[in-house]
């Protein structure tokens, strides 16, 4: 029974950090038509700020901050002024110009970090009982503070004024824009928010990942799942589907071969989207 | 020789090519092989086996090259490996390249491994363990053919030992969060524990098992070398014991001669290499560089017991490589080095050490001739 | 009464026109006859690694050319081919472990379960589109990708699997000497393009291409979208299979990564970068990436920031790919040309017409 609800428990850990990668992704995409192949190496640059700040002999607080300042405006800027000029363009070209900005990243990380595998100290230490298991209780901040954020996402986007830009843009950005919304000002909002997401992630996971220049690859994939699960540019989606798979490939992989759950999961999203596609369509199919 | 340069590669191709730059250099000055300098022509697979398997070839069909060396990954090794009887070139593999299957099951008469790999480390590492803690033990292991190899190495170590692997935890390759698996591990039913994972999986399951306080419960039998960080061990990896044919604190002259000779390498190599490995002050060989830089050692000197002047010769370098014996000296300062003429798998002189903070204690030596063989397969 | 220049152009009928399109058409086959026998003859005559090199190209350039006829003409970006490409490759090798070593076998053994594969593709272009269609694909090239580990036994799981049978399974043409193999690989090659343009220029094609751009429209034309959807996908299916047939021959070794997303999305840059809308395209994209990925693999230690530089140049100024961006410049330089002969024409005939000292008027009629 304690297996159980250890691993129900590390569910929501794993849930909660692909939730936090994925709202970025899924806003990016509900805003901007954009899948972001490098939104993974932002997260790999927030764990690399939290890194970097700590081996100046400052506090984890301080590198998170720094990673969601640095990597989230920054980069998400520059994200912006690459993608800015392509908008108008075909999906391929974004993708190809995403998956261009995802090698640069890369390489330039090995390039100034070095390829090997930097491990970070959790801010917080101390465990918690559980049955017969000494949990850490950082991992349990970890899924608090991907609740709060999250939370504080999806307030942000119901109840703020920039949050109802947001959605209005995603909406129709034309009738937005006619109907005096900013629209490049929330373009640029979507980027740097995109991006401030998955440095937060980044930062947050950087104990439990470690640091290295491919993280964002192994992390990507896994955030594109849950963003087409959870349905396209659907912020509340992509967090419960995150939740759902975490903890699914948790128990999953108490009784069943780590590959095999994998499949599965690719299996289960597939029909889901097949499912989606056919409820979606009217009489009319093309 | 391929040296990948791709980042999940980089540690080991950058090793490899500052070993290996180091090694050419030492022959060159040496008078070279037969009169003739060595020449190194380096391409990048890009950790991809197609590439490995092109650029292979044309290594040899366009550049002219005599022998082939390197290739990081097993399926690279593997795929050069099963080129190299159809360029009718000799192949050595180098850095990397872990895979057993490469001289177990896959040998072939041209191609050659020098170093030992798999159950030829893990079987002597196994009995020590079982006989210094105690029988049952668990295991967490990478769940692809690196991960499989080290689980039936590890399991047949132990039996042979006396123990047993009760506790058997397979991790999907690059998975971010180990925490599901880790608390699997039920510290109260074992004596201790063989961490089998490589590259940034090992750092994330070093890490997890030192958040949840296991490395304190249990001994932790795995693999080592500073080299794969930064030149720097991490605190989680502080008391874990492993097999390497090098030690990075040695006291013996020959390898303080080579550590010297590897860092004045260093401060000539680009500097993303310097990078990549910690820096010039920090950056050690380990075993992934030592076994670049026996490689080519051995190559020149098999090189040189054949009078090999080129291509043509091949038959005469394949008979020396069969027959390839190096004692302990600066071209081979680890160790002694033995030649499997049967399946084309070297040995070396092993040591089973434990992490003391940054230094290496050695627990137990095991010289070439009682390294273990680990296959059957005739390189005919 | 205003005065104007009235035109002397003759005017330009439909036979005229005809004759220029069939010109264009002749022109346009005589070119690609010479490159067809310059391919197959040049490299043979210089050897040095030459005809092994552009077999490698050639065997890549197949897929590619998959993936731009289902992206350039059917609209649908394929990021599912490396899966179709890896399979057929694993079938070759698994059937000459179980001692298949007949070639013709192998060959329509390998592509018949190309074929399969590309089948669950063609589901998806039934019920999917655009991004979806894309992310479908994604996924199922991830799911393929695990399939070497989850059967290790059978398929070699991360170590790949040998090709048995030598030369025996390639119709006794070694792919590393000689230029049997290669002038094997140019057929192949020449029989897919050749095919593939018939197919374009014929009824078909213009339907798929209608389809592409506005399949509701099409669709109310009377045509059947999922039809023709579900026909490109398995014939694009049938290419990518023979390259995956014929790699599993050049190399006698198979491995994971063929059936993995990495190779599936060099396929869609080979075909990005090259041009969609060409069948050529496809073949110089998958040449000039793998040349510059080779030239950059034996020069630098940084090869994935230059392919990224490479990739940003080719996004922005040549969006339509080489062959695009080429047939653009063409097009300026050939208006740029007539509005220059125009121009002269017209001032011609103004000297022609006015004697001098007298002024032209135009406008209204005072």
């Amino acid at each position: 029974m304690d297996a159980i609800w250890v691993a129900a428990l590390n569910g929501l850990v794993v849930g909660a950090s692909l939730a936090l990668v994925a709202a970025g992704l899924a806003l990016l995409f509900g805003v901007l038509d954009i899948l972001n192949f490098a939104q993974g190496d932002f997260f790999m640059l927030g764990a690399y700020a939290v890194w970097l700040i700590l081996g100046l002999g400052l506090n984890f607080w301080i590198g998170l901050a720094v990673g969601v300042v640095a990597v989230g405006v920054v980069g998400g800027l520059t994200l912006m002024l690459l993608l800015w000029p392509l908008r108008h363009r075909s999906h391929a070209l974004m993708l190809l110009a995403t998956l261009a900005i995802s090698l640069i990243l890369e390489q330039l990380a090995t390039n100034v970090f070095g390829a090997d595998s930097k491990p970070v100290a959790a801010p917080v230490s101390g465990r918690i009982p559980i049955g017969h298991t000494a949990y850490p209780v950082y991992y349990l901040l970890v899924v608090a503070a991907a609740a709060v954020i999250l939370l504080g996402g999806y307030l942000f986007l119901r109840y703020a004024k920039y949050g109802i830009w947001l959605r209005a843009v995603a909406q129709n950005h034309r009738m937005a824009g006619l109907l005096g919304v900013p629209v490049v000002r929330v373009y640029a909002l979507a980027f740097v928010a995109g991006s401030g997401l998955a440095a937060v992630a980044g930062s947050l996971l950087a104990p439990l990942t470690s640091v290295y220049p491919t993280l964002g690859l192994d992390i990507n994939l896994d955030a594109f799942v849950v963003v087409i699960a959870g349905g396209l540019g659907n912020f509340r989606g992509a967090a419960v589907i995150a939740l759902a798979l975490g903890i699914v490939e948790s128990l999953g992989s108490t009784w069943i071969q780590g590959e095999a759950v994998r499949i599965l999961v690719f299996g289960l999203v597939i029909v889901l989207l097949i499912v989606r596609a056919q409820r979606g369509r009217g009489a009319v199919r093309v | 020789m391929l040296a990948d340069h791709a980042p999940i590669t980089a540690v080991e191709g950058a090793e490899l090519q500052v070993n290996t730059d180091l090694a050419v250099a030492e022959i060159n000055a040496a008078g070279g092989v037969n009169g003739r300098k060595l020449r190194v022509v380096y391409a990048d697979p890009k950790a991809q086996a197609d590439e490995a398997i092109n650029l292979g070839q044309q290594l040899v069909q366009q550049h002219g090259a005599d022998v082939l060396v390197g290739a990081v990954l097993s399926s690279e090794c593997l795929g050069v490996e099963n080129l190299a009887p159809r360029l009718k070139t000799v192949y050595l593999s180098s850095t990397g390249c872990a895979a057993e299957d490469f001289t177990s099951k896959q040998c072939n008469r041209y191609s050659f491994r020098i170093s030992p790999v798999g159950r030829q480390g893990v079987l002597s590492v196994a009995d020590y363990s079982v006989k210094t803690y105690g029988k049952r033990w668990a295991i967490i292991y990478p769940d692809y053919a690196l991960g499989q190899s080290q689980l039936n190495a590890y399991k047949a170590g132990m039996q042979a030992a006396g123990g047993e692997l009760t506790q058997i935890i397979p991790i999907p390759q690059n998975e971010t969060n180990m925490t599901p698996y880790i608390t699997k591990i039920k510290t109260g039913s074992v004596d201790g524990l063989v961490n089998a994972e490589v590259g940034a999986d090992l750092t994330r399951a070093s890490k997890a098992i030192e958040q949840f306080d296991i490395n304190k419960k249990l001994p932790i039998v795995g693999v080592f070398g500073k080299e794969r960080f930064g030149g720097v061990y991490p605190t989680s990896l502080d008391r874990d014991i492993g097999v390497s044919p090098e030690l990075s604190d040695s006291d013996n002259r020959y390898e303080a001669a080579y550590h010297k000779a590897f860092r004045d390498q260093l401060a000539k190599e680009p500097a993303s290499i310097v990078t990549t490995l910690g820096g010039t002050t920090k950056a050690v060989p380990g075993d992934l560089g030592y076994v670049g830089y026996s490689t080519i050692k051995a190559l020149g000197t098999a090189m040189r017991q054949s009078k090999f002047t080129g291509r043509d010769d091949t038959d005469k370098l394949i008979a020396a490589l069969r027959s390839l014996r190096i004692k302990q000296g600066p071209d081979s300062p680890g160790g002694d080095l033995i030649m499997n003429g049967s399946d084309h798998q070297g040995a070396q002189t092993s040591y089973i050490a434990r992490i003391n903070g940054q230094k290496e204690k050695v627990l137990r030596t095991i010289p070439a001739a009682q390294v273990p063989r680990i296959g059957s397969c005739q390189a005919k | 009464m205003g005065a104007g220049v009235a035109a002397e152009r003759p005017a330009r009928g439909r036979s005229d026109r005809e004759r220029r399109s069939r010109n264009r058409r002749l022109l346009g086959g005589a070119a690609a006859l010479a490159g067809l026998a310059a391919l197959v003859v040049v490299p043979a005559a210089y050897g040095q690694f030459l005809p092994q090199r552009l077999s490698d190209y050639l065997i890549f350039s197949l897929p590619a050319l998959a993936v731009g006829l289902i992206a350039g003409h059917a609209r649908l970006i394929n990021v599912g081919v490396g899966a179709t490409f890896g399979f057929s490759a694993y079938t070759v090798a698994i059937l000459t472990q179980h001692g298949v070593l007949n070639p013709f076998v192998l060959m329509a053994a390998s592509i018949g379960a190309g074929i399969v594969v590309s089948g669950l593709f063609a589901v998806y272009a039934v019920v999917a589109t655009g991004l979806e269609y894309l992310l479908l694909t994604l996924l199922t090239t991830s799911a393929f990708f695990s399939l070497p580990l989850l059967f290790k036994g059978f398929a070699g799981g991360e170590n790949g699997l040998r090709v048995n049978g030598a030369v025996d399974v390639s119709f006794g043409l070694d792919p590393l000497t000689g230029n049997g193999f290669y002038w094997l690989l140019c057929g192949v090659t020449a029989f897919w393009c050749a095919l593939s343009w018939y197919l374009l220029t014929s009824r078909m094609g213009r339907v798929m291409v209608a389809i592409g751009r506005n399949p509701e429209r099409a669709s109310a034309m009377g045509y059947s979208v999922r039809g023709y959807r579900v026909g490109v996908t398995l014939y694009s299916g049938a290419i990518a299979a023979s390259a995956g047939w014929l790699y599993a021959l050049a190399h006698a070794f198979v491995f994971e990564d063929l059936l993995g997303l990495p190779d599936s999305v060099n396929f869609v840059l080979y075909s990005l970068i090259g041009g969609v809308d060409y069948i050529l395209g496809p073949l110089m994209g998958a040449a000039g990436l793998r040349y510059l990925g080779e030239y950059l693999g034996q020069h630098t230690a940084q090869s994935q920031f230059y392919v990224g530089i490479a990739l940003l140049v080719v996004v922005y100024l040549l969006p339509a790919g080489v062959i695009g961006g080429v047939r653009r410049l063409w097009e300026l330089m050939r208006r740029s040309r007539h509005e220059k002969a125009d121009q002269v024409l017209r001032a011609g005939r103004r000297d022609r017409r006015l004697p001098a000292g007298r002024r032209v008027r135009f406008g209204r009629r005072r």
